[in-house]
């Protein structure tokens, strides 16, 4: 997992309302980021969430890796994720 | 256990409207703390909302200004004593009156009034033109400053600081300042209210939070809620916030608390730098604050503490609390006479405010003019 995981600390509710307890901050989120928030959490690699909200949803790869790395940069907007090196260099491989 | 109903509590500072002071929550605290006895306001305006909000004071008398000096207001006090009702704990809420209590401590003590207060030495490390030494003598990081006491040097501030910086007045308000027109602009308006030194700030982008604590004076902490405010008025003051759990910020309020070995209550505002996420100290406000009735939310009736330590009960330090609760402050009108308030204008006391709250009372002018 990143360098920096503050995402973990999030405290999220069942409608989409995530908040931050050591900086106050919340924010609100839709549906599929929220399954993806909660996969990160679980531990899972980007591959592994894709293919399990494709099991669970009705959307095509293409946009569901849309969702999955606008929602990416927005945890590194806020500070709450940063991939490690290693991460980067197999996200630049591909 | 419960505050003994016999016992009669003075609290200071109970406006709650634009400028909101801590009076009203305290005494809202101490309520919800099973206190039932005799509650008296002291208060400086008879505009002050509190004074006629429901189940709030018992009595409330009018105090002399506290710039009339401790004097005065000792002679008030003996007036209350005297004339009306005995005072077993007194809890200013306000930082212009703090001096005057604390040089008043002893005589009260021997009036059998209690404090919980800081040092004469503490109140004063605390103001504002010496925060400076806080960071020089225990390397608790502050903002840089620079005292400056006409506008000449003003003028020369941008040689030795980046603008925009803030420009403080020594008691109250701040504000931020692009360059040397807006420092001298915002340096007569200061001086002109609160008189010299104006005090120029170092401008730091962050995060700011606010921590509402007592000090056991050992260097202890008895108990400590901290928050971040989420809605902030034009005059700074927060009308929302929620409480939050960084330890980074519980280590940096343990050090100011043992650093200054603080007797009493304090409100930290504290900034994170965005530039080197560092915490920096901004302010001590050497007093509960008028958010502290989210302390009871979150867990900790600090009001309640305060008052039991100020009676000598021995308390336990508290460390915990919940995280995520928040208040939304909501303003609300109380329809009244006018001749009700005319009487403490005039007379400058109120009784039976919970037995007959003004609300309900019909107050008329001798002539029956006035409605």
């Amino acid at each position: 997992m990143g360098t920096n995981d503050n995402f973990k600390r999030l405290a999220m509710s069942e409608n989409g309302f995530l908040f931050d307890p050591q900086t106050g901050h919340s924010y609100t989120v839709n549906e599929i980021s929220m399954e993806i928030l909660s996969c990160l959490k679980r531990g899972m690699d980007e591959s592994g969430i894709i293919k399990h909200i494709m099991d669970n949803y009705d959307v095509t790869e293409d946009q569901i890796k849309r969702d999955y790395n606008s929602f990416i940069v927005k945890l590194k907007q806020y500070s709450l994720y940063e991939e490690t090196d290693k991460e980067l260099a197999k996200k630049f491989k591909k | 256990m419960t505050i003994p109903k016999e016992l009669v509590i003075a609290v200071t500072g109970l406006n709650a409207g634009e400028n909101p002071q801590p009076g009203v929550p305290v005494i809202r605290s101490l309520r919800k703390a099973g206190f039932t006895g005799k509650i008296i306001g002291l208060v400086y305006d008879s505009f002050e909302s509190g004074i006629y909000a429901p189940d709030m004071a018992d009595e409330v008398y009018e105090m002399p200004y506290p710039s009339e000096g401790a004097d005065a207001i000792m002679a008030r006090l003996e007036y209350i004593m005297t004339v009306h009702t005995k005072i077993d704990v007194l809890v200013p809420t306000l930082d212009s009156e703090l001096l005057p209590y604390i040089s008043l401590e002893n005589k009260l003590k021997s009036y059998g009034i209690k404090m919980y207060l800081p040092t004469r030495e503490q109140f004063m490390m605390r103001d504002k033109t010496e925060l400076g030494k806080l960071n020089e003598n225990f390397g608790i990081l502050t903002p840089k400053v620079l005292l400056i006491n006409d506008t000449a040097q003003a003028y020369k501030i941008p040689e030795k600081m980046t603008l925009p910086v803030m420009v403080k007045g020594r008691f109250y308000e701040a504000y931020k300042a692009h360059n040397t027109e807006e420092i001298t602009k915002y340096f007569n308006s200061l001086r002109a209210k609160w008189g010299l030194p104006i005090i120029i700030q170092e401008f730091l982008a962050g995060e700011e939070y606010n921590v509402s604590a007592i000090g056991d004076g050992k260097g202890n902490i008895v108990c400590s809620i901290p928050i971040k405010k989420t809605v902030v008025t034009e005059k700074g003051k927060g009308f929302a916030a929620v409480v939050i759990k960084d330890a980074t910020l519980d280590k940096f309020t343990k050090n100011i608390m043992k650093s200054l070995k603080w007797r009493g209550p304090l409100e930290l505002e504290i900034l994170k730098s965005n530039k080197d996420k560092q915490y920096y100290l901004l302010e001590i406000n050497p007093r509960l604050p008028a958010w502290i009735g989210l302390a009871i939310g979150a867990g900790q009736n600090i009001p309640e503490i305060l008052v039991k330590l100020a009676l000598g009960e021995k308390i336990t330090p508290l460390k915990k609390y919940t995280v995520g609760k928040i208040f939304v402050r909501h303003s609300e009108d109380i329809i009244l006479d006018i001749a009700t308030m005319g009487e403490l204008t005039s007379i400058g006391e109120l009784h039976d405010l919970r037995t007959k709250p003004v609300t309900k009372r019909k107050s008329k002018f001798m002539d029956n003019k006035g409605g």
